[in-house]
């Protein structure tokens, strides 16, 4: 009887666990994100997370940091910085549009807009003001977009994330959907994000290390061996889409914005370190 | 004599539906194509298409294009199964993803 009871309270905790984890709170999220990966990798220091595979294989590593005597994105970065600087027809500039110049602002990216009750990227807003200053909006994935968004996340590195979800029910929508994407799984192969960057992480997938989920989102946009290019968060998403056999979704779409907004709240407190190498 | 007459005439009633329903005709094809299709949009309202199914799709096309409505057809009924496992795994995620979340 005692046995049966046991058992009967044992499920009833694990429903209302299971209940629990997915309604948490952000808060309670980030300390159960950053407590996990702590547990998992004790040897790694906390901001070493935004170093992604390298904070997790010495060979990696030293590979990387021979890479990096020559930054493979500092073409980029030149490319941003005279595409940030130079004015639109209107005589107006990128820094006219944001708070500070456009300088140390990439920490606080995305971020709830009350008024839309959408979730504005920094790309998001890159293009808008463009479009304000009545020029056409750039491409998200490579090309102009990502210069200009490596050269800001440039002039804000050590920056510590700072992504807020204010109190309002449709900016804990917008996160909540993020998070719900973010661990479910999708595609033919059947993976979530978090399989790859969460149960799997450190481990191989062919010969490319999974990096952690934690401070995944720290280094973008990046430079990657792969593409022989630079790249935005979206082009990574659909890459990670395509990967699993899953139909990406258009770049800047709700989907992309809202799993940017949950991924970059559990990196909170980490360094902005964009723009990035990665194999 | 009898018995050789009675297995011919067995054989052939056998034969004639099976020979029709292995040629598969344009207008099977593109009655098992909307299926497919309906189901893959099905899919994409619940955030969930496979890439597979429309490279599946697609072949399923090219091949009514040569005529084959046989192997079109074909596709087309394997589209809709990948369309519907899409379905079925976007259904079925709604509630399992909570069981992933870190704790």
């Amino acid at each position: 009887m005692h046995k049966r009871v046991a058992m009967a309270a044992a499920v009833v905790i694990g429903v209302l666990s299971t209940g629990t984890a997915a309604n948490a709170s952000p808060q309670q999220d980030l300390q159960a994100f950053r407590n996990y990966f702590k547990t998992r990798f004790p040897d790694v220091a906390f901001d070493d997370y935004v170093n992604g595979p390298y904070a997790l294989d010495k060979s990696l590593r030293a590979q990387w940091k021979s890479i990096m005597e020559f930054p493979p994105y500092a073409f980029a970065l030149d490319e941003g910085k005279k595409l940030f600087h130079t004015p639109f027809k209107n005589g107006k500039t990128y820094a006219d549009c944001f708070e500070n110049g456009g300088v140390g602002v990439r920490q606080n990216y995305p971020y709830f807009d009350k008024k839309s009750g959408q979730i504005v990227t920094l790309e998001l807003a890159i293009n808008q003001c463009r479009e304000k200053n009545g020029e056409k909006p750039l491409q998200y994935k490579k090309g102009k977009m990502a210069a200009l968004s490596a050269y800001m996340s440039y002039m804000s590195r050590g920056k510590r994330f700072d992504i807020k979800v204010p109190d309002d029910p449709r900016a804990l929508a917008a996160y909540r959907k993020g998070k719900e994407y973010f661990y479910s799984r999708h595609g033919q192969l059947g993976f979530s994000c978090a399989s790859c960057h969460v149960q799997e992480a450190g481990k191989k997938v062919r010969a490319q290390l999974l990096a952690p989920a934690l401070g995944i989102v720290a280094s973008f946009p990046i430079y990657r061996s792969k593409w022989g290019s630079m790249g935005t968060l979206d082009r990574r998403f659909g890459g990670c889409n395509r990967n699993v056999r899953a139909k990406p979704f258009k770049a800047q779409s709700e989907t992309y914005r809202d799993l940017e907004y949950f991924l970059t709240y559990m990196s909170n407190g980490l360094p902005v370190a964009g723009p990035g190498s990665r194999p | 004599m009898f018995r050789s007459a009675a297995i011919l005439i067995l054989t052939a009633s056998l034969g004639l539906p099976l020979a029709a329903s292995a040629a598969a005709s344009q207008a099977d094809y593109q009655t098992a194509y909307q299926q497919a299709l309906a189901v893959h949009k099905k899919a994409g309202t619940l955030d969930n298409q496979w890439t597979t199914t429309g490279k599946v799709l697609k072949a399923a096309q090219a091949a009514a294009k040569q005529g084959d409505y046989d192997k079109a057809a074909t596709l087309a009924g394997k589209a809709k199964t990948l369309a519907q496992l899409a379905v079925d795994q976007a259904q079925t995620q709604k509630q399992t993803w909570k069981k992933a979340v870190v704790r």
